[in-house]
């Protein structure tokens, strides 16, 4: 797994993060998977959640967090979106847009079931 | 005095349910379905409720319900999510840990963790995901 990350604030307000996919640092969007495991009773750190770009994200991390598909919700919805979006090679600002005009439509539909 | 194997699936089965509506009840305490679990930025402790992301973007006010996601019924004495938590075009934020609370309008405290925050910096729609599994509980 990967070493804990330390941030870089630019202007904009967004962080810089390592992908441990590619090994970049940027401030593009990310899928940040998982809780850090934590050895019981000691608190000692044993391995850190990884983070990637979307478009770096491994297939059994993607299919962790889309499902089955049997199971229809708002997020996967559009996490989904946002990998098909990234895999085309949509990111930083645009991918932004993009993820979001997807969740407004996509809870406003939610809102009408 | 050891705690019989059923019982203890049992219980497991009622403090992890992933069932979407309906109550149960803990001694004098009525908890409402479904449960949730709070994304949250400062870490809970046994005696005080951490601070949850801001509720915009993808984050629901209250947490993401948790129903259907502990569709295996507890087997020796252990359970665990059987699908990923997700909120899809996060808020930006730390993310320091979780806490599944119960939906009672003011909602009853279940679980928290870790111990240590995570402290991972989330940007503004982000994805940050709990993994299938990593919600789990043993009874020994």
């Amino acid at each position: 797994m990967t070493e804990q990350k330390t941030t870089d604030l630019i202007g904009g307000g967004r962080a810089h993060e390592k992908c441990d996919g590619c090994e970049q640092w940027d401030d593009h969007l990310k899928v940040h998977y998982g809780l850090d495991r934590v050895e019981e009773g000691t608190g000692r750190v044993l391995f850190k959640a990884p983070v990637y770009h979307h478009d770096c994200t491994p297939p059994h991390v993607r299919r962790d967090i889309l499902g089955d598909g049997s199971v229809h919700s708002t997020a996967a919805e559009v996490t989904r979106a946002a990998f098909d979006a990234a895999d085309k090679g949509l990111r930083g600002a645009k991918l932004l847009a993009h993820i979001q005009t997807v969740h407004e439509k996509a809870a406003a539909a939610a809102e009408k079931e | 005095m050891a705690k019989a194997q059923a019982f203890a699936n049992d219980v497991l089965d009622m403090e992890l349910n992933g069932a979407a509506s309906g109550t149960f009840i803990v001694g004098s305490r009525t908890y409402t379905l479904p449960l949730k679990c709070r994304f949250q930025t400062t870490l809970s402790t046994a005696t005080a409720q951490g601070a949850e992301f801001t509720a915009s973007g993808g984050y629901p006010a209250g947490g993401v319900s948790l129903s259907g996601l502990f569709s295996t019924a507890a087997a020796s004495a252990s359970k665990a999510s059987t699908g990923a938590v997700t909120v899809s075009n996060a808020p930006a934020g730390t993310w320091a840990g979780i806490e599944i609370t119960d939906s009672t309008g003011t909602p009853n405290r279940m679980n928290f963790g870790p111990t240590t925050s995570l402290a991972k910096t989330v940007n503004a729609g982000d994805t940050v995901t709990v993994p299938s599994t990593q919600l789990s509980g043993t009874e020994s």
